[in-house]
């Protein structure tokens, strides 16, 4: 025998070798399949195979290649033969194909208690669609019995892949978020602004959207939203052509009757594929403020001459705004405008003392990633008391209240010392 | 002219000259960024020193800033340093806090809400793109809107600059340059 006849031998028994492990393998992977044995127990027949991780995720533009690898462990007493199969998984999304994926090495042999590295490298051509997919790859054929039939194989050995196919869009919105309290029978204008990075024309459609009645509803339950979307008018051009900025104007006529809030969307129908349905919309959050425009009133009757004291206090200025440290003509601080009428006429009060309560806040419950702002003061409400003293005679007594910047307020009146 | 004049007048150029390069020695440490620098209080002795530090350190989030205010306590082997900045284009501000000890400054914490508003929007808009959320929200009012350093979100997501937007109860950790939410944090619950 030369030298090129033994090392044929050689191979021809080693690939018989091989061939009797592969069929071992099937033996000893196949399941026991009696009639009537329900499910549960036949899963303990299947191969143990650990895949690490189970998920993996792919973010990449069209044109992008990316690998990434997963582990394989045998977890039997035998050897455990793997070929990957990409199979796109039911309901998991359109727009990618098996094609893309490539798994090396192709299959293995993965010896007892040992391990095998496989590559996932992912190829996304140039003029795919933009979106999320899912699809799986199955190592091996074995599948979760059923008692019903399914449309679908359940695969075991299965390693989940995400891919996310995306691109930098080509329109920026420069006003993603509109956050807004409105006077009830008032009007407010704002302007969205989107800006035309690309080299061609976008076209757009703004529209209410369609998804604006499942927003209503409140912490106490369903409840009719503030007004509806008729009040909301938007005006824009039908397209924003490359390199410039185009504006899109909402106007907003707040019904006299409105009350509460208004939770909603425009869908700015954008015709660039790179913007997925949330990214190309404008949320709206607006909270309808009555501003009362008479006083609150409240009559005592003082009996004999005594001093009185009257203290009104707004509530917690949580809202304006919430958090942050907002300075200047933006914030909105509670005031009141008080008065009192006394049997003599109106009595001249004047506040004799006014507080200014804050609420500081040092960390408490907050999201792990502003742990660093841990004692540091953060102002998160402030409340006003103003107190007013005037000498009261005998006779019907009017205290009448007009706050502003406040959802609510308190008052006592004190007769005597 | 006599010699003396004009002994007296190359003197004065070179007397100018010296204090110009002085000065822009000095004013060349702050960097374009920050308008009005103070110092509040007692001046420590190594200002110059502190300064250098501290313009590595921090510095605005797409903006300038109008006003950066110094403050320090303590003594020179371990004193407390606190700046609070505000932004030209923002009425809410970034405050920073460090130690200085051995000629090294280390941030003890951070609160920046100095986001100018167009940033900010769309930092909250992004947020709003998770469903999820944004029905959690409803009714909150205004959020916060806070930078998180490279340093805090390397542990929730990857070294780069992110913004937290803050409801009571809920926060989402955007990533602005990718526009996406990467982290949704919910009192008393689990993550995203």
């Amino acid at each position: 025998m030369n030298k090129y006849t033994r090392i044929l031998a050689f191979v021809l028994i080693l690939a018989m070798s091989a061939g009797i492990a592969t069929s071992e393998q099937v033996v000893t992977t196949k399941m026991v399949s009696v009639d009537g044995m329900p499910a549960p127990e036949q899963a303990i027949n299947f191969t143990k195979l650990e895949i690490s991780p189970p998920y993996i995720n792919f973010m990449l533009q069209p044109g992008e290649t990316k690998e990434l690898t997963v582990t394989l462990k045998n977890k039997e007493t035998t050897v455990v033969s793997v070929k990957p199969n990409t199979i796109l998984a039911p309901y998991g999304g359109y727009n990618v194909y098996p094609e893309w994926i490539k798994i090396t090495p192709e299959s293995a042999e993965i010896p007892a208690g040992g391990s095998q590295k496989f590559t996932i490298k992912v190829s996304v051509p140039v003029d795919a669609s933009i979106g999320g997919s899912g699809v799986q790859i199955a190592f091996t054929n074995e599948t979760m019995p059923s008692p019903y039939p399914s449309p679908f194989p359940n695969y075991i050995h299965v390693l989940q892949v995400s891919l996310d196919i995306w691109t930098t869009p080509k329109i920026q919105i420069m006003t993603p978020y509109i956050n807004d309290i409105l006077e009830a029978g008032k009007e407010y204008d704002y302007e969205v602004k989107l800006k035309n990075v690309g080299t061609e024309t976008i076209n757009i459609d703004p529209k209410m959207s369609s998804d604006n009645n499942r927003y209503y509803g409140g912490p106490y339950g369903q409840m009719s939203a503030a007004f509806k979307d008729d009040a909301i008018t938007i005006s824009a051009p039908s397209n924003v052509p490359a390199g410039t900025t185009e504006i899109v104007k909402i106007h907003i006529k707040v019904p006299v009757d409105a009350k509460g809030s208004y939770n909603g969307a425009i869908n700015l129908n954008i015709d660039d594929p790179s913007i997925q349905v949330y990214d190309g919309m404008v949320q709206m959050n607006f909270n309808v403020w009555t501003q009362p425009a008479e006083p609150f009133e409240r009559s005592f009757k003082l009996e004999e001459a005594a001093p009185i004291t009257i203290e009104v206090s707004s509530g917690i200025n949580y809202n304006y705004p919430y958090g942050g440290q907002a300075i200047g003509a933006d914030r909105k601080e509670p005031s009141f405008e008080t008065t009192l009428d006394g049997p003599a006429g109106k009595a001249d009060i004047k506040a004799t003392k006014t507080l200014i309560k804050g609420v500081v806040n040092m960390g408490g419950q907050i999201p792990p990633w502003e742990l660093d702002s841990k004692g540091i003061y953060q102002e998160n409400g402030v409340q006003l008391i103003e107190t007013y003293k005037v000498s009261g005679s005998p006779g019907e007594w009017k205290l009448k209240v007009l706050p502003k910047n406040t959802e609510s307020f308190e008052y006592s009146i004190l007769i005597g010392e | 002219m006599d010699k003396k004049t004009i002994i007296t007048i190359i003197l004065l150029i070179v007397g100018l000259g010296i204090g110009l390069a002085f000065e822009t020695e000095t004013s060349s440490v702050r960097p374009v960024w920050a308008h009005n620098v103070q110092w509040l209080g007692q001046k420590p002795d190594n200002v110059q020193t502190i300064e250098e530090l501290l313009w590595n350190e921090i510095a605005p989030y797409k903006t300038e800033y109008d006003i950066v205010n110094i403050s320090s306590t303590g003594d020179a082997n371990e004193m407390r340093i606190s700046v609070t900045a505000k932004a030209v284009d923002s009425e809410n501000l970034d405050i920073y806090e460090y130690t200085y000890q051995n000629n090294e400054l280390l941030l003890t914490g951070y609160l920046l809400e100095a986001v100018p508003q167009m940033f900010r929007n769309e930092a909250i808009g992004i947020a709003l793109s998770d469903k999820d959320l944004a029905t959690s929200i409803r009714n909150s009012g205004e959020p916060t809107v806070k930078r998180i350093l490279p340093k805090t979100s390397e542990k929730f997501y990857a070294p780069k600059t992110l913004l937290s937007v803050t409801w009571k109860g809920i926060s989402a950790l955007v990533d602005p340059d990718e526009r996406k939410v990467v982290q949704v944090w919910r009192e008393g619950g689990t993550g995203k």
